[in-house]
């Protein structure tokens, strides 16, 4: 009996001293001090607590680079050239990177941690990008799950955006959410007002950021927002355009035609804005206050399932087909669109298919 | 159980607000080698294989794609699918992947209308390439068990 206890006794002892070892080590190995950023071969550098996301640690030191996912590896936006400090590329990276990028030490920032100091190179413009903390002035129902959040950037600040542009916006730890996560959301602001930022939001049942922001979101609170971000643009040319939508979708147009209006641009434009019934309809009001400021401008809602008592008479159908029927012949015009990029795929079959060459079809591949 | 680092790290990304809200375990504690083993068993006994199921759930993704916000006839006209879609995408949890997909759930009603079936691009994913059909107690969690009925359905 006294063997078993002393035995008994001793593994406990020696599990309790791994232990132990294992906390420590942890503490240690885990510990990475602070670490030098050494940018532009040296031309800027920044000390940070080492542990972290390159792309955070950049955040916090003022310097944000393009994302759309928040980090999760997803949208490939955050690539940098990283010369030392890094391990070898990681399987999240390698979907996003071409072999010329790898051996150009193209990386995705927001997949490496900071563990020792690192030599980046981070394009000057970049270094433009600016997080406010603004605060959320109002919060309005578009409809039954969507809202427009208009959020006031601090006293005396301006932001320039082109329209089409985007901003992330944080999504303080909630809830389950332990940590802040970012979302991006499309520019709806007309750009004349530059203390202001306007964003469309869709509810996504479930979804960590959407949820908060209908959910928790009240006007007064404090948002912090970074940007502004993207490609995403109308062209200089004559070009009659097409602009294909649904949902939020609506964001980005919202703040072009406002430009347009602005600036008097007489381009034609037909835009094909899909719903499934009248209540997922939006902005029908400031769609008929553009088409009055822009005689060239027309706005086709496209219901694909409208109840009985919608009395709809407008046109019926999926929004491409509703395109196609509108616009036999595609071939001299640019299409611009916002949504998912499965929808978008769609949209490039139909216009491809109605002779609009691929060069003129214009959106966020990346969203 | 002891967990691998690999696992450890996927797991990690799978807890609540990591990347998404409620996470993809649920309640189940399991290793993922376990639950995966658990499921792809049960379909294997199905004569079934986690490839053909998963890969059934993307085809009707993309087709559902085709409709924006409008609904889309499939299988012959046997299930209608629409995809509730919204911009941005999420990454796979499981860190040796590197894939990612479409926020979307695709909602799937029989021919007169009555709900059969709701998925995310994710969970097509993730039992195509990983035979992972989440713990259980997730809310997105499809058992084996429903998706072959409903396979059945669709092609039978
Ligand atoms: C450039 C750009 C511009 C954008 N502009 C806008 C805009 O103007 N308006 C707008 O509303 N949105 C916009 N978005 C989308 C926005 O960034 C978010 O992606 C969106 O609001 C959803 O965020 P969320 O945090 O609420 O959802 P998340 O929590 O990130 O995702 C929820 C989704 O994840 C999936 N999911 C969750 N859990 C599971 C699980 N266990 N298994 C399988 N799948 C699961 C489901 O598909 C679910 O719908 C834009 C995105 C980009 C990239
Ligand atoms: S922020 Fe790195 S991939 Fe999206
Ligand atoms: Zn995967």
């Amino acid at each position: 009996m006294m063997t078993f206890l002393i035995a008994v006794g001793s593994l406990v002892a020696i599990c309790g001293i791994l232990a132990l070892l294992l906390v420590i080590a942890d503490r240690y190995l885990n510990d990475y001090g602070i670490c030098k950023l050494i940018i532009n071969k040296g031309s800027r550098e920044e000390d940070v607590e080492g542990g972290s996301t390159l792309l955070n640690s950049l955040n916090s030191a003022g310097v944000f680079i393009p994302s759309a996912c928040g980090g999760q590896g997803s949208c490939g936006l955050c690539k940098l050239k990283v010369h030392s400090g890094a391990p070898p590329v990681l399987p999240t990276e390698e979907p996003h990177l071409s072999p010329e990028e790898v051996s150009e030490h193209v990386r995705l920032c927001c997949q490496l941690k900071v563990h020792e100091d690192m030599e980046l190179e981070i394009p000057e413009e970049l270094f433009n990008i600016r997080e406010f903390e603004g605060t959320v002035e109002s919060l309005t129902d578009l409809n039954h799950d969507i809202k427009r959040l208009r959020v006031a950037l601090p006293e005396g600040e301006e932001l320039d955006i082109i329209p089409g542009q985007y901003v992330q916006i944080e999504t303080p730890a909630y809830k389950k959410t332990p940590e802040p996560v970012y979302r991006a959301y499309s520019i709806a602001t007309d750009p004349h007002d530059k203390t202001h930022i306007d964003l469309v939001i869709r509810l996504v049942p479930g979804g960590i950021c959407t949820t908060f922001v209908f959910e928790h979101m009240e006007p007064g609170q404090p948002i912090k927002l970074n940007g502004p971000y993207g490609d995403f643009r109308l062209t200089d040319t004559e070009k009659e355009m097409i602009f294909i939508a649904g949902g939020s979708g609506m964001a980005p147009f919202l703040s072009m035609l406002a430009h347009m209006r602005n600036e008097n641009i007489q381009r034609k434009v037909t835009y094909f804005f899909g719903a499934r019934a009248k209540r997922d309809l939006i902005c029908l009001d400031e769609m008929k206050a553009f088409e009055e400021a822009l005689p060239n401008f027309k706005f086709v809602p496209c219901l694909s399932e409208p109840m009985p008592d919608d009395n709809w008479d407008g046109d019926t159908g999926l929004v491409t087909d509703v395109m196609k029927q509108h616009c036999p012949d595609l071939s001299n015009m640019e299409a611009y669109l916002c949504g998912s990029p499965g929808m978008c795929d769609a949209s490039v079959v139909a216009l491809t298919g109605n002779g609009m060459p691929e060069e003129n079809i214009f959106f966020d591949k990346f969203s | 159980m002891k967990k691998n680092p690999a696992e450890q790290q996927s797991r990690d990304r799978m807890e609540p607000g990591a990347l998404t809200i409620e996470g993809f375990l649920g309640t189940d504690d399991r290793p993922l080698a376990d639950i995966i083993a658990a499921d792809t068993a049960e379909v294997e006994a199905a004569g079934l294989t986690i490839e053909e199921l998963g890969a059934f759930l993307e085809g009707l993704h993309k087709t559902a794609d085709a409709g924006w916000e409008g609904r889309v006839p499939a299988c012959n006209g046997k299930i209608t699918v629409r995809s509730d879609e919204t911009l941005g995408q999420i990454s796979c949890p499981f860190t040796s992947c590197g894939d990612h997909c479409h926020k979307a759930v695709i909602g799937v009603k029989d021919a007169a209308g009555n709900d059969l079936l709701e998925f995310t691009p994710l969970d097509a994913h993730l039992i195509r390439k990983h035979g992972f059909f989440q713990g259980k107690g997730s809310p997105y969690r499809i058992g084996p068990k429903k998706l072959i009925a409903f396979y059945r359905f669709c092609k039978g």
